[in-house]
């Protein structure tokens, strides 16, 4: 999964939130939208093999080909795959019809699509996530140039998001190397997590230090290359908006890795209606809170990835 | 009691780099506290009950290192500072009682090194309405006691108060805790 990655292969950006509902595939689409406008040719991809909707967003009913001709084999090249969505630059890569086996896939497979992603002919894979945080969803987020992380201001959705957030840093960690003996140490470790103290991913990395010194050092550094990124969405009270900031500043003092916010989305009724519209907010109502909202984040978004 | 010195840890531990204004010293202060007060939606669940009290003390215990060794290298303290050893008073002044009328004492030290409430407000960075109430022991003008404790440490330690946090601590004793 750690692809090299030369100038010439797009960014790939996963948008995950360990919930359901919390606006990611809304999300992800106008983020695409408003990307083109800055000349990069981005692809969304519907990751969210099983519950898939993001053609419906961009008001395509039964898209052909999908996702699934490609994992049943029928397609061999995942570029054929992409589909026109109306907006200039902008191609989607729908899983609709994917079947649940497709769902979760063998890693092998998911090298593969990550792959294939990787050799699309655009500037930004914008992975759309399913919820919750199995491995199939994982190993997308934590495999990504930039991982992003959409919460809404809920008890709810902020505990997912550090359920999801913890898990995917022991993922990441675990797959540094997937030996069976460095799994089988791990998986004693996190067994042991609450009588060795074990709460943070550096924590674990010390603990591995104790006895496989060189492998502590490689979990290091992969932690170092996920730099997971908070969007706050829905954002109702004025006080909601800091917290991407505060979620951003409590995940890294205590999992003792950066995570950085990018900032936060007001409610907005023009967002509801361009959903019904099946069209992006961005391109529907440019001048909405949401459009503008999202203007600001692709903006530091860019920056962070230096795109 | 000495309060030791700010490690990089504890400036870490605020997110702000050493040497960092009193300004963005205290602004850190309160977010961190923000951020990890119990019932905060930005940590929820993220850590057992006990964890977090021990996050939160030690964010204060940072706090405390940071603005002892800010205060004690910044070029506008007078250096003729009076200490707080009280027997040294004028025949006017008793000293009030540190233990039982910790306001009152606060009120009384602020005065005899001659700061109004404004002078504190400029050098703490606290609002004078909040120092009065501080000084007047009124939890019902002030926010929640983690706040309040962090100020009380900042204005202990500008008046040369012996153990901050103590001194914090003992004032918030019999405060009401926001239910």
């Amino acid at each position: 999964m750690e692809a090299g990655i030369s100038r010439s292969e797009p960014q790939v950006w996963a948008v995950g939130g360990g919930k359901g509902g919390v606006g990611k595939s809304v999300f992800t689409v106008n983020l695409g939208a408003v990307l083109v406008r800055r000349n990069l040719r981005v692809a969304i991809v519907d990751a969210d093999l099983g519950g898939a909707n993001l053609h419906t967003l961009i008001g395509l009913d039964s898209p052909r080909p999908t996702l699934a001709d490609f994992l049943e084999r029928r397609i061999t090249n995942l570029e054929d795959v992409l589909l026109p969505t109306g907006i200039r630059g902008l191609s989607l890569l729908s899983g609709a019809r994917a079947m649940v086996q497709a769902a979760n896939p063998k890693y092998a497979q998911k090298e593969k699509i990550l792959r294939h992603l990787c050799n699309l002919p655009v500037d930004v894979v914008l992975l759309d996530l399913g919820g919750g945080s199995a491995f199939n969803v994982l190993d997308f987020f934590i495999a990504a140039h930039l991982s992003i992380l959409v919460v809404v201001p809920e008890h709810t959705s902020v505990e997912n998001a550090y359920q999801f957030l913890k898990a995917a840093f022991y993922r990441k960690l675990q797959r540094v190397q997937p030996r069976a003996e460095v799994s089988r140490i791990l998986k004693d470790l996190m067994r042991r997590k609450t009588e060795l103290g074990i709460s943070t991913p550096g924590d674990l990395i010390s603990a591995v230090g104790n006895f496989a010194p060189e492998m502590a050092v490689k979990m290091a550094t992969a932690l170092k290359g996920f730099k997971p990124t908070i969007v706050v969405n829905r954002v109702q009270l004025p006080r909601e908006r800091d917290l991407a900031d505060e979620i951003a500043r409590a995940s890294t003092t205590y999992f003792g890795t950066p995570v950085s916010a990018a900032g936060w989305i007001d409610a907005d009724p023009l967002l509801v209606r361009s959903v019904q519209e099946r069209k992006p907010a961005v391109e529907r109502y440019p001048g909405g809170s949401f459009s503008k909202a999202m203007m600001r984040i692709a903006n530091t978004l860019v920056l962070t990835t230096g795109l | 009691m000495m309060t030791g010195s700010p490690d990089p840890g504890d400036w870490a531990l605020l997110g702000i780099e050493p040497g960092a204004s009193a300004d963005e010293i205290h602004c850190a202060f309160r977010k961190n506290i923000e951020t990890w007060k119990p019932g905060a939606l930005a940590t929820y669940n993220l850590m057992e009950p006990e964890e977090r009290q021990e996050r939160l003390a030690a964010i204060e215990t940072a706090y405390e290192h940071i603005l002892a060794s800010s205060q004690s290298t910044e070029a506008t303290v007078p250096a003729n500072l009076p200490t707080p050893v009280m027997h040294g008073a004028g025949p006017t002044a008793a000293a009030p009682d540190r233990e039982s009328a910790p306001g009152d004492y606060l009120r009384y030290l602020r005065q005899r090194q001659g700061m109004n409430l404004k002078d504190v407000e400029r050098r703490i960075k606290i609002n004078h309405v909040q120092l009065e109430a501080i000084e007047e022991g009124r939890p019902d003008l002030l926010p929640a006691p983690v706040f309040v404790r962090g100020f009380l440490i900042a204005y202990a330690q500008l008046l040369n108060i012996e153990d901050p946090s103590g001194f914090a601590k003992a004032y918030l004793k019999d405060w009401p805790q926001p239910g």
